[in-house]
């Protein structure tokens, strides 16, 4: 197990919470919470070791394209970066939906 | 031969494969173990397979390319489920692939052990360790209904262990979980191609 943070400045409100995804091999589960801070926070705690770069790449040009002021929450269970990416798309896409 | 994600490959020779980056050592040593490698859902070029290799950790998968003249022994999911195998493994873990196997009779589903209870099985080498899933695939049909899936997890919840289920269409790949918790609406499909959010309702139920 192996958990980071990162932070990124945001400026956008999400309307509501969000949680996506499924807590099982080569997937992950996301929890989206809005924030009232002009930042998003996101933590991520993984059981496979060793992508810390990867992670802080796919997470900083996610959320360079997506200006969300929130608190993500990533349990993630060995999932690719794509399947990050389309996860987090679809938390957004719940988050903001009218 | 034609082949799906999830099938165990038998190998004769780990030169087989081929890769584009570099082999980090436990890569030859697994091979040497159990000469297996499972097939990827991605792309490849004609007349090759992708294909992963695992080792012990999680953390240990390597991808690569097997030339699809090069298998020499192919092993389904549903294969293993038919062969009951686990009756004669020691490890706590087989009684519930029994358990599992049973509910899926019951609801006359077509269905295989994956991950590394599949591996085990297949390779007749100790895989499972005390921290691993139940991973099982399911092909779909038409019987697979959003509520016969949610009857289905709640028999899963009851398991001492976690048990993930995909269900395998012609297109991709669900999982069972996210289908019995979402009625209508998107649920991420994993395909050749990636994954992607796909309408439930414009799912083919077939395999």
């Amino acid at each position: 197990m192996e958990s980071f943070l990162f932070t990124h400045p945001a400026t956008k409100s999400i309307d509501r919470p969000a949680h996506v995804g499924v807590v099982g091999s080569g997937d992950l589960e996301i929890i989206l919470e809005p924030n009232d801070q002009a930042t998003v926070e996101v933590s991520i705690r993984t059981h496979v070791t060793g992508h810390k770069a990867t992670w802080e790449a796919v997470i900083k040009r996610f959320f360079e394209q997506h200006d969300i002021a929130a608190n993500v929450k990533i349990n993630d269970f060995g999932a690719t970066p794509g399947m990050v990416a389309m996860r987090l798309a679809q938390a957004v896409e719940v988050s903001s939906y009218d | 031969m034609e082949v799906n994600p999830h099938d165990l490959l038998e190998i004769a020779c780990k030169s087989d494969l081929i890769s584009y980056s570099p082999q980090p050592d436990w890569v030859g040593l697994s091979l040497d173990r159990a000469p297996f490698v499972v097939v990827r859902r991605a792309r490849s070029a004609e007349g090759f397979i992708s294909v992963g290799v695992r080792g012990e950790k999680r953390n240990e998968r390597f991808a690569a390319f097997l030339p699809g003249d090069r298998i020499v022994k192919r092993v389904t999911p549903e294969q293993l489920a038919y062969e009951q195998k686990w009756k004669e493994r020691p490890e706590k873990l087989f009684t519930y692939v029994d358990e599992v196997s049973c509910m899926m009779e019951k609801f006359s589903l077509n269905w295989g052990p994956t991950g590394s209870v599949g591996f085990e099985l297949a390779s007749d080498k100790e895989t499972v360790t005390e921290t691993s899933d139940v991973d099982v695939i399911i092909r779909a049909d038409s019987r697979l209904t959003n509520e016969l899936s949610r009857q289905l997890m709640v028999e899963l919840r009851k398991f001492p262990v976690a048990v993930d289920v995909q269900v395998e269409l012609l297109e991709g790949a669900f999982s069972l979980s996210e289908y019995a918790s979402v009625k209508d609406g998107e649920i991420l499909l994993r395909t050749m191609d990636g994954p992607i959010l796909k309408q439930i309702g414009a799912l083919k139920m077939e395999s």
